[in-house]
């Protein structure tokens, strides 16, 4: 089973660079790709917005929550939330009494930010894990883009809680490394032109039971990120982890 | 099908351990990968301090191996050997390869004058890659680089409309603007052109003949770059347009 930890919605502000795309597609496309499963997030209806509104998140979660009703069988949904505002535990509550298994938390707040904290805690009291985007720049982040540091420290914060750090590549050696004593925390694969040697670090760095495949379609080619797992140099048994199993077992230790 | 890529290299890189090429693993990947033909320029030409001796040592190197590998002619105006380099070796050269970006210099420069005009007389095109690698993390060596100036390649492909440029792994927006600008003498390669739907829509509004087939190896993946393309809804025709005829007829592989 190929399942895609990191997927978005298509909005509008994709239409210049990817057309004007169904809505629907960003799953039939994953589908001929040979991927059985998508863990989906919006991060808004018009663009991706770094502080959505409270209507704004309502907006892009819907987005998911329709997907999810569309295609049971694929999609997975990702719940966006804006930490900053006042309701964000209503809009949490309202995502997981519809099923959705999980937060997502892009750069409205560093992940080290005690304003997070409350938004974790809820969240482990619903079994959600969080997909914490994290990035390491060398020309430095946007004012409340997470860095692997701020990552680290929050799993640190909450031992307990499931986190994945969104894009390998995109944190360097240096960012796995800083989240490596964390069990707690994995790394999905999404994002980023497809180097060699990124898969290839993040196992030795991390081990192969903590690195889950995502692509960050539609911004990123679901065929191409797939291939930055095939092509590595790593066993097959690790890349059929990587590809799904890991993920699997991620969810199982949620329900348990 | 057959398959042209236009954007190999050759060296390793000093800052990725994992980008390494030498001829002999490259013509086994394009074998295993089966490309017809691969276009080749040394990594070392990027730092070089001379034309002819970079290029000498390259030249020489390559001759022991299939002619599926050709040889790009890589130039650098600001350094010695220049005319040199090109009376020896334009005529064995797939093309000539300007990295402008990472030698810091601009293409309108008058040093550049030389290279333009021996590739009009000699109708050699001109391929200039636009990135390598992922830049948001791996500048500190680069931290010069600057953005892509669009403007700056258009006026250049203006005044120069008998030479072909073929701009290599531009991203997805700069590949859009310089298409969008329907020039015929500018081509794009498909290295960094990603996103789902991106290629069905570049083609749809501007046609096939002006995308190459690239895989920017050994910094991406082959197989990565070959998946992009099949994973497409595009026809044999299409296709055979990308991976083959528009740089056949660009490159003359017959030469």
């Amino acid at each position: 089973m190929i399942i895609d930890v990191h997927v978005h919605t298509y909005n509008r502000s994709h239409d210049a660079l990817l057309g004007s795309r169904l809505f629907q597609e960003i799953v039939t496309r994953a589908r001929k790709a040979g991927i059985d499963r998508i863990v989906i997030s919006s991060l808004g209806r018009t663009a991706y917005l770094p502080y959505p509104s409270s209507q704004e998140v309502r907006e892009a979660n819907d987005d998911v929550l329709k997907l999810m009703q569309e295609f049971p069988e694929e999609v997975y949904g990702l719940c966006y939330l804006n930490p900053r505002n006042p309701d964000w535990k209503e809009e949490m509550q309202r995502c997981y009494d519809r099923g959705m298994i999980g937060i997502k938390l892009w750069i409205a707040v560093k992940a080290s930010s005690p304003i997070l904290f409350p938004v974790i805690e809820a969240a482990m009291q619903r079994n959600l894990f969080i997909q914490q985007h994290s990035f390491l720049k060398s020309r430095g982040n946007y004012r409340d883009e997470s860095e692997p540091f701020d990552v680290a420290r929050l799993g640190i914060e909450y031992p307990q809680a499931r986190i994945i750090m969104a894009h390998a590549g995109g944190n360097g050696r240096e960012g796995l490394k800083a989240i490596a004593p964390m069990p707690n925390i994995y790394v999905d694969t999404s994002g980023g032109v497809p180097e060699c040697g990124v898969i290839e670090n993040a196992v030795a760095i991390l081990g192969s039971q903590r690195v889950l495949f995502g692509s960050d379609a539609p911004g990123r080619s679901y065929a191409v990120q797939q291939a930055k797992i095939t092509a590595a140099s790593i066993p097959a048994a690790v890349k059929r982890r990587i590809m799904g199993s890991n993920f699997q077992e991620f969810i199982r230790h949620e329900d348990n | 099908m057959k398959i042209i890529d236009v954007d190999l290299h050759i060296g390793q890189w000093l800052h990725n351990s994992a980008v390494q090429s030498s001829l002999a693993t490259l013509q086994k990947a394009i074998r295993r990968h089966g490309i017809e033909y691969g276009l080749a320029t040394p990594l070392e030409s990027i730092l070089a301090e001379d034309n002819l001796e970079v290029n000498y040592r390259f030249f020489k190197e390559i001759e022991g191996y299939s002619l599926q590998i050709m040889p790009m002619l890589a130039l650098n105006p600001q350094q010695p050997g220049l005319e040199k380099a090109m009376e020896r070796y334009i005529d064995q050269a797939a093309g000539i390869k300007l990295f402008h970006r990472f030698q810091r210099y601009n293409l309108s420069d008058s040093l550049l004058e030389i290279i333009y005009e021996t590739a009009q007389s000699t109708q050699q095109p001109i391929v200039i890659p636009l990135h390598l690698f992922e830049e948001r993390i791996a500048v500190h060596y680069f931290d010069y680089l600057e953005e892509v100036k669009v403007e700056d390649l258009l006026q250049t492909a203006d005044a120069w409309p008998a030479v072909n440029f073929v701009f290599s792994a531009p991203l997805p927006y700069e590949a859009i603007e310089l298409l969008a600008a329907g020039r015929k003498n500018i081509f794009v390669t498909t290295s960094f052109l990603e996103g789902e739907g991106l290629l069905e829509e570049i083609i749809d509004k501007y046609g096939v003949q002006k995308i190459l087939y690239g895989s920017n190896y050994p910094f991406f993946y082959m197989e990565a770059s070959l998946r992009k393309l099949c994973s497409q809804s595009f026809s044999r025709h299409m296709m055979e347009h990308i991976y083959f005829n528009n740089a056949n007829n660009i490159f003359r592989s017959d030469r």
